[in-house]
């Protein structure tokens, strides 16, 4: 194939791959594995998906199965009155807890099952507490009766009476609950064919120890009717209240006295500590005056509705129990929602009120219904709370359950919130504003531009010539300074070039031209020395007139090619003279002189003319 | 020049290579010819061709007697009477059929032949799965019975929950239909077991259904040791008697626009036979001038 | 070897390094094909300047070098104002 026909060829081929290259300009990027897996409807890709495990037999229904066993003991301890080792158990099983629902969170199943297994079982948990707590209280109530029969103190008797019975119907209460969950429990366990017999020797338990303290409370009765023993008292604390009954806000104020008996007088007794009691929890404590009186106030906050017995206690000694009786009131919940912001955040703000502002409520705010976010009413009855919703519309509801509270549940109005979150730019980027057209225009001409005077710059950069060749260059300026600066660096002695003057001795710094002339005249002869003054010139003269690659061309054209120039001429004869003596090997002394002359006159042009 | 008639003609072959691999594949979904992810083009090679055979139209089906499997993969579109009738009677010589097919088409056929299996249509979704996919589901074997006589457990990929006739594989208790196709468990959507791989003896043959022909894709071929999908196939494939696969109804024939014309050389054997002379010819002249 | 070839089988080795390097990741993207190729061309070019003479076959090539510049700068361009977009 001829030369030409085969260029011709390849640049057909090349110009082919290009436009066809070309067509996918649009859209550089060709394949990735994300573009490989398009959406099938009847499978997805497994390469592209995260590798995550799971087994329901070995990750959930174990944990589960786990949870199921943890009531049926408790009961058992309660019931044989071993506290501790209920409590520890307890706390186990709320750690158990813990990770179901870690599990359901990360499984996203908070619509299943799970997660109605997972809420019986906190409310079994919560029951159980109670139910732990109720039963520590009866055995003190039981210990009280006890020591006032002993006393013959038929008042207190009867009020702990009284509260040993509020409390059997709490318990009874309780299991009821606790029945109801239980049944949800099994339910599920059969469903999932989990072992739940463990659940049932619970229920069975606590219905036993239900029956249980009923009987104990019969046997007491028929106790009472029986026995009565006359004891003196030495020592007497008295209980009264402001007012027997309240409501949510209202503050009740117990004073009394403590005195003691000798024989017929009684005293009060000063500085004695006095510690009130609601339900059989302290409550208050404070010191009686000098006359042995003693003043508390009860503020009606986080204290449920109902009957409650209040006494006073200081030592071994025992008031009077009085019943307060709370009322209920209702409450109204308010929620505001603010817009969200560039996050999806949104900032909820609502207050709880009653008769009074609601203090320290949990509030829930709830989203779409399924998520749950707590926060609680500050002194002022507000609550304030940032969610972070993602975008779309949602709903939002706080909801007050009141509980512990002498107050009915009651939830707000439900707030609807769009959010809608936009891309960001970062601030740095803002430089160029994004909505101006003008601006971004100007930007872009601005990049193209740089990168074209980057393009011209690199095409028309001088041959061999260094970054710090321009420094050199202003050096080379300053007067005085010999012309060894005017070497364009790359032609260094000794390079590529024949007839190379010995490479061994550098020239001294700062050596004249002509004292070079004489020393190489001196040391090689006549040719090389007229040789390193033309080199010299030549590339001076390269310099002034931007040739590349001077050294390719013959002096003659060089000369030829200096125009329009002050030292032209005179560099011109120079050249013809060089010529004489290199290429004619013209030797003599009169040329030797000629070429001296034209060496004075072509530097001092040259010089004169630089700037 | 030597060394660059060397270069040049390293550089066609390379490139009649590629060029032919590309064309002759495509991307249509379970096709054999697809080598990417979504095709069976895998499965399809590693078939024993003197075990196999394909099975092109329905007058193909009577020479078989009895204990033959026929494989059928993912229908594409509803069965003729014809093809029917023949599977019908198919089953009736006491053979097997498989139906994989989790897009609903195979219903057709389970009517046609008069089986009381149904595919129902949902999103199986489990917890126990492979990928963080809640529809990768992983099934367990109910039944110790061929294929899935000596199987742990198999991961599937989008399959379709099954009713009616004697399970062989299920899903786990944890396991619900997702209808509204969030991915999530939501209120409306009950807990339970689901059959994914059911038989039932129709007339003195039986048919098995397998609601999810993905696991013949590339891409499932061999999703790890844990589950036994490779042993799955090859009890499935390697049985001692002959083994059909249907060739009628089945997305595994897809073919598109150069492929096509590949695929009908490869299969008609006058086309091959035209194209053998052609290339001889062709030679024949270029050493023909060679010798002069 | 004479310095023309040899330029030329290095960028065509340089070109199959990255098309290789671009198939193993999965990643088939022409604007790093470009960058890398231009790159490759510029280091090219330098090593195979010689200081006295200028060869046929590299007198034109810097035009195409500064034509891969600008292409280059387009590409720039392009990238700024997606950012700005968003």
């Amino acid at each position: 194939m001829r030369a030409d026909a085969k260029y011709a060829l390849i640049a057909a081929l090349a110009l082919g791959v290009l436009l066809a290259l070309g067509l996918f300009l649009s859209s550089p990027l060709l394949y990735t594995l994300e573009k490989d897996t398009f959406p099938s409807q009847f499978h997805d890709n497994t390469a592209v998906l995260k590798m995550q495990t799971l087994n329901s037999t070995t990750d959930v229904l174990p944990l589960m199965q786990d949870l199921l066993g943890y009531t049926g003991p408790v009961v058992v301890s309660i019931r044989v009155n071993n506290i501790e080792q209920a409590r520890h158990d307890l706390e186990l099983f709320a750690k158990s807890r813990g990770s179901l629902n870690n599990l359901i969170v990360k499984l996203d199943m908070s619509a299943s099952e799970m997660e109605e297994f997972s809420k019986s079982k906190a409310m079994q948990h919560q029951l159980l507490t109670e139910l732990l707590n109720s039963s520590v209280s009866l055995d003190a109530l039981e210990n009280l009766e006890i020591r006032y029969r002993d006393q013959n103190n038929p008042d207190m008797l009867l009020s702990v009476q009284y509260e040993g019975d509020a409390l059997r119907k709490k318990v009874q209460e309780l299991y009821n609950q606790y029945q109801v969950e239980t049944g949800k429990v099994t339910a599920i366990s059969t469903q999932f064919g989990l072992d739940a017999t463990d659940e049932e020797t619970g229920l069975v338990e606590f219905e036993q120890y239900v029956k249980e303290i009923d009987r104990n409370r019969n046997q007491q009765d028929e106790l009472n009717r029986i026995i009565d023993f006359p004891i003196r008292r030495s020592a007497r604390l008295s209980f009264l209240m402001s007012s027997d009954n309240g409501v949510y806000g209202d503050r009740i104020e117990c004073f009394g006295y403590y005195f003691s008996l000798y024989g017929y007088r009684a005293g009060g007794v000063p500085g004695k500590e006095v510690t009130v009691f609601l339900d059989s929890a302290p409550v208050s404590s404070t010191i009686t005056d000098e006359l042995g009186s003693y003043n508390v106030i009860i503020p009606i906050e986080r204290i449920p509705a109902g009957p409650h017995s209040l006494y006073a206690q200081s030592g071994t000694t025992l008031s009077d129990i009085q019943t307060l009786t709370v009322q209920s009131v209702g409450s109204t919940t308010t929620l505001s929602v603010t817009r969200s912001d560039n996050k999806g955040d949104v900032t909820c703000t609502g207050s709880v009120t009653a008769n009074r502002p609601v203090r320290s409520a949990p509030v829930q705010l709830v989203w779409d219904t399924t998520h749950i976010v707590e926060t609680s009413t500050d002194a002022q009855g507000k609550f304030k709370a940032t969610l972070r919703l993602p975008g779309g519309k949602h709903t939002v509801v706080a909801r007050f359950f009141g509980e512990g509270f002498p107050i009915t549940p009651s939830e707000s109005m439900p707030q609807v919130v769009d959010v809608s979150i936009p891309r960001i730019i970062p601030a740095y980027m803002q430089i160029i504003p994004a909505d101006n057209t003008f601006g971004i225009l100007l930007a872009v001409a601005m990049i193209i531009l740089l990168f074209i005077g980057i393009a011209w710059y690199y095409l028309h950069r001088l041959p061999g010539r260094g970054t710090f060749d321009l420094l050199k260059r202003a050096e080379a300026s300053s007067p005085g300074t010999p012309a060894t600066d005017l070497l364009p660096p790359d032609v260094e002695p000794g390079a590529d070039e024949p007839g190379q003057p010995s490479a061994g001795t550098s020239p001294p710094p700062d050596e004249s031209l002509l004292a070079r002339y004489a020393r190489i005249l001196k040391a090689e002869g006549m040719s090389v020395a007229a040789w390193v003054v033309y080199r010299q010139f030549a590339g001076r003269v390269a310099n002034e007139l931007f040739i590349p690659k001077h050294t390719a061309l013959t002096p003659r054209e060089l000369s030829h090619s200096c125009i329009q120039r002050p030292f032209c001429r005179t560099f011109s004869s120079f050249v013809s003279t060089y010529e004489r003596i290199r290429y004619g090997g013209q030797r003599s002394v009169a040329m030797q002189e000629e070429f001296e002359t034209r060496i004075q006159s072509t530097q001092s042009e040259l010089e004169g003319g630089s700037p | 020049m030597r060394t660059s008639f060397w270069i040049a003609a390293l550089v066609l072959l390379a490139s009649a290579l590629l060029l032919t691999a590309h064309l002759t594949s495509n991307t249509l979904e379970f096709s054999q010819y697809n080598t990417g992810w979504n095709g069976t083009s895998v499965f399809f090679s590693g078939l024993d061709r003197h075990r196999v055979t394909t099975v092109l139209s329905p007058a193909d089906l009577a020479p078989y007697r009895n204990n033959t499997l026929l494989l059928i993969i993912a229908p594409e579109r509803l069965p003729s009477v014809q093809e029917t009738a023949a599977y019908r009677s198919f089953l009736e010589r006491g053979n097997t059929i498989l139906l994989a097919d989790d897009f609903g088409t195979g219903n057709a056929i389970l009517r046609g032949i008069g089986s009381r299996i149904v595919i129902l249509p949902g999103n199986l979704s489990s917890i126990d799965r492979a990928y963080n996919d809640p529809y990768a589901v992983v099934a367990y074997p109910v039944a110790n019975v061929s294929p899935v006589r000596s199987i742990s457990a198999i991961l599937l990929n989008r399959p379709a929950p099954l009713e009616g006739g004697n399970p062989l594989l299920t899903s786990s208790i944890m396991s619900w239909i997702d209808t509204n196709g969030n991915k999530r468990i939501d209120r409306d959507e009950m807990m339970g077991r689901f059959a994914v791989m059911a038989r039932e003896k129709v007339g003195r043959g039986e048919i098995i259904v397998l609601s999810d022909p993905s696991i013949f894709i590339n891409s499932m071929r061999d999703p790890g040791a844990t589950w036994d999908n490779q042993k799955l196939i090859d009890d499935i494939v390697n049985r001692a008697d002959p083994v059909l696969i249907d060739q009628m109804n089945s997305r595994t024939t897809g073919t598109e626009g150069m492929s096509t014309i590949l695929h009908v050389m490869k299969t008609s054997l006058s086309t091959e036979i035209v194209l053998i002379i052609v290339l001889l010819l062709i030679a024949a002249v270029a050493w023909k001038r060679k010798l002069v | 070897m004479k310095k023309k070839v040899l330029s030329a089988i290095a960028l065509f080795i340089w070109l199959v390094i990255i098309s290789v390097f671009s198939l193993l990741a999965y990643r088939i993207d022409l604007e790093i094909f470009f960058v890398l190729w231009l790159i490759g061309i510029l280091v090219i070019v330098e090593l195979m300047d010689t200081r006295f003479s200028l060869p046929r076959y590299h007198r034109y090539i810097k035009y195409l070098v500064a034509a891969g510049i600008i292409l280059f700068g387009c590409i720039v361009a392009q990238k700024v104002l997606e950012i700005l977009a968003q």
